[in-house]
């Protein structure tokens, strides 16, 4: 009967303790960071267990909700962009042919409030297509409307306009094989204009609607008059000026 | 062989083997769609890449548990000497055995290659997905039933029989610190040592890769015909191995 009790007692006891502690630590928090940092190639290999796609699809989910799990948000702003881009690095080295972490770089990431963390994306982009263009030519576009809309460095989107355009893939359509002609003239280079849609129109004249073949033709003889120093209101206005 | 083959499907019908693995593996599965579902892009191969990688290592996990109990109650109960009395020779016990767990493995990736051929986007790829799984299956039930029979014992039996399941799968993370890493001090031992071990581990790295069934077999990384050739060989090396063991016991 006491051992009973005894027992009984300690166990109340012991209960009444574990009550106590949880209460008491029920703010402790473990150590939080809104990207961890990257994984070392070595680290990775172990981690595929030979199936680096399987890797690639945990990875990539983490890296879309990191700095949004255990009850916290994190500002876009708030996140350290060149380091985003190591982990974009990372996933590229699991499978380059993915669009997933393409998307995270173009149309989630983009979204912060820092435009000037913006360039690191552009130039990833930029470095990352010529490794799978044929999957990822897209996001070009992408980088062209984010580097003209969103950082007004038009040069920076001539160039990633020109290397969309340098792409023939069979299922571009055909303004983004355009917008190399089209960057080129709002940055006042009509010979360059023309000459991209002249290579356009060669390759595509067939394939492309009667409409759109007139819209080319008309396009390069409107560029070529403007190389030769013709005023702009001998054209039909193509396009908008730029704000 | 036959009746020792129904007696092993029957063992596994009797533990509830079927029930509870194809219960997990539904769960598994439903878990990858819901989780697929939270990808802002690609939800269809983020599923079947989930379901297909975590089915694979349950349907392992399963074979290696199975394997290691079944055979050591053979053991506790005597039922081996039972059968081993009868007009059977070793090799047929063996050969028999490990027949019955190739097929307990065949019907327990039955569902998973369902799924993705239903989840995934390459018909060819889940083809030749499902077909290495199979063969890593008979390749690791080999393994296990010769680790069982020899040491008789369930737990030293999984935790070799999962170890070598890992150490399978790392063998390309090994070369390549072998051929890659630093070549002085202790890894001048130890290299040639992971060298060797590479050369007699499977290479179930090359299996059941998630890829083909997102983008298809591309040229470079059908490694079916390996996979194929690798169980060619290894199965009967371990079914020899084993029987080599089991004849050198007395019952």
């Amino acid at each position: 009967m006491t051992r009973s009790v005894i027992l009984t007692t300690l166990l109340i006891v012991a209960f009444l303790g574990q009550l106590a502690f949880g209460y008491r630590i029920s703010g402790v928090r473990p150590p939080w960071e809104v990207l961890p940092p990257t994984p070392s190639p070595a680290a990775l290999e172990a981690s595929a267990f030979g199936d680096k796609e399987f890797l690639y699809r945990v990875l990539v989910l983490d890296l879309q909700n990191f700095g949004d799990t255990g009850g916290h948000s994190t500002r876009m702003a708030d996140y350290d962009m060149p380091r985003v881009v190591d982990w974009l690095k990372v996933l590229d080295s699991l499978d380059v042919d993915a669009n997933h972490h393409m998307m995270l770089a173009t149309q989630y990431f983009v979204f912060t409030q820092d435009l000037t963390k913006l360039d690191d994306l552009i130039r990833y982009v930029q470095e990352e297509v010529p490794l799978s263009p044929a999957r990822h030519w897209r996001w070009l576009l992408e980088a062209v409307y984010i580097a003209q809309m969103k950082r007004h460095n038009l040069p920076w989107a001539l160039e990633l306009a020109k290397q969309l355009s340098s792409y023939d893939y069979p299922d571009m359509p055909i303004i983004a094989r355009q917008m190399g002609a089209f960057m080129s003239e709002r940055t006042g280079d009509y010979a360059g204009a023309a000459a991209i849609m002249s290579r356009v129109l060669a390759a595509h004249e067939k394939d492309a609607l009667p409409g759109e073949a007139d819209f080319m033709r008309d396009f390069i003889e409107s560029m070529n008059q403007r190389a030769a120093g013709a005023p702009r209101e001998n054209e039909r206005g193509l396009l908008p000026s730029l704000p | 062989m036959i009746p020792t083959i129904r007696f092993v499907l029957v063992t596994a019908l009797r533990d509830r083997l079927f029930a509870s693995l194809f219960g997990l593996l539904a769960v598994t599965i439903g878990i990858s769609v819901f989780l697929g579902g939270g990808a802002i892009m690609e939800s269809r191969e983020m599923a079947v890449v989930y379901a297909a990688g975590g089915a694979r290592v349950f349907v392992m996990l399963g074979l290696i548990v199975f394997t290691a109990f079944h055979v050591e109650r053979l053991y506790d109960t005597r039922e081996i000497e039972a059968i081993l009395a009868r007009a059977i020779s070793r090799e047929s016990f063996v050969v028999s055995y490990w027949t019955g767990l190739a097929v307990i493995g065949i019907l327990l990736v039955l569902p998973v290659a369902v799924a993705v051929f239903t989840l995934g986007l390459s018909v060819m790829g889940a083809v030749y997905w499902s077909v290495s799984i199979v063969l890593e299956a008979l390749m690791l039930v080999a393994f296990v039933l010769f680790c069982a029979l020899t040491m008789e014992r369930a737990i030293p039996t999984i935790f070799a029989g999962v170890g070598f399941y890992v150490l399978a799968r790392l063998v390309s993370f090994l070369l390549g610190i072998v051929l890659h890493g630093r070549r002085s001090g202790v890894n001048e031992v130890i290299n040639p040592i992971f060298k060797f071990i590479s050369f007699i581990v499977p290479r179930l790295d090359l299996a059941g890769q998630t890829r083909w069934l997102v983008y298809g077999v591309e040229t470079n990384t059908s490694f079916l015909g390996l996979i194929a050739a690798q169980a060619a060989i290894y199965v009967p090396l371990l079914l020899l191995a084993t029987i080599f063991d089991l004849r050198r016991k007395n019952f």
